[in-house]
């Protein structure tokens, strides 16, 4: 098994990557262990979908969080942990545990209701719509990417 | 409409919907590029695209849905709307790949 990614993809890893993982893993946290917010926010209907939904969530953010420490053992270290055949899984499996974790930033969204007044509707809602919107560009690059080394297509052309 | 509209709760619910068909209509752009086959090239035009398709469905299923069940909720909507998005450009897709020279 060879990992291709390049030392472009591997910056990215590390940078977007791991900021993204270290800001998203807390929420689907809080909600697997404190019942009563998922079903505050949810309601009785949805709030156990919604901790369902939290253990998915963590599992991708723990793929993605070892990716982003394998990127940088091998950057910095000198390791060949990207090479192994689990991180070959993980990079090819990445895009969707990204998608994944933005469709739960989009489902938090939904609960913006639950906040008081204009301005922390505004905050809570653009909060998490930004960050979902990080997480589906950073699915979508890294497909094209992969597409630029296997295929021969170039990001953004046509 | 407009009257659906003046809650906060229902802008709310029509903003999930259409973020929500935008999330849909993305996941054949990262199937697709992520796929195994090595033939299939994908541009940006291509998601554009994969939107486009989408929203008439979409749109129809956001303004209709109201009038049908008045009590749906943001994550209902958000489910629902994930898979009209996914749904569209499936069907799509596929009807473009019965027509020949027009294969992805």
């Amino acid at each position: 098994m060879v990992n291709r990614k390049s030392l472009t993809r591997r910056r990215e890893l590390i940078g977007a990557q791991g900021v993204f993982v270290h800001a998203v893993i807390w929420q689907p946290f809080v909600m697997l262990f404190t019942t009563q917010t998922a079903i505050a926010r949810f309601g009785v209907e949805y709030g156990f979908w919604a901790q369902v939904l939290a253990v998915v969530v963590v599992l991708s953010l723990l793929f993605l969080y070892a990716d982003f420490w394998a990127a940088i053992a091998d950057l910095y270290w000198g390791k060949k942990w990207t090479d192994s055949q689990v991180m070959v899984w993980i990079d090819a499996h990445r895009p969707w545990f990204l998608y994944l974790a933005s469709i739960w930033l989009l489902m938090l969204m939904t609960t913006v209701n639950a906040e008081s007044g204009i301005v922390a509707v505004l905050s809570y809602g653009l909060f998490f719509v930004g960050l979902s919107c990080v997480g589906l560009f950073m699915a979508l690059r890294d497909g094209c990417v992969e597409n630029e080394l296997q295929k021969g297509g170039v990001c953004g052309d046509g | 409409m407009w009257g659906w509209l003046s809650d906060m709760q229902h802008i709310i619910e029509l903003l999930t919907g259409i973020l929500a068909l935008a999330f849909g209509a993305s996941a054949k752009t990262i199937r697709v590029l992520k796929g195994k086959d090595t033939t299939i090239k994908v541009s940006w035009s291509e998601w554009v695209y994969n939107q486009a398709t989408a929203l008439p469905l979409g749109l129809i299923v956001l303004l209709l849905m109201p009038e049908y069940k008045v009590d749906v909720s943001p994550p209902s909507m958000l489910g629902v709307m994930i898979g009209v998005g996914v749904f569209s450009t499936e069907v799509w897709s596929f009807m473009r790949s019965k027509i020949p020279h027009d294969k992805e």
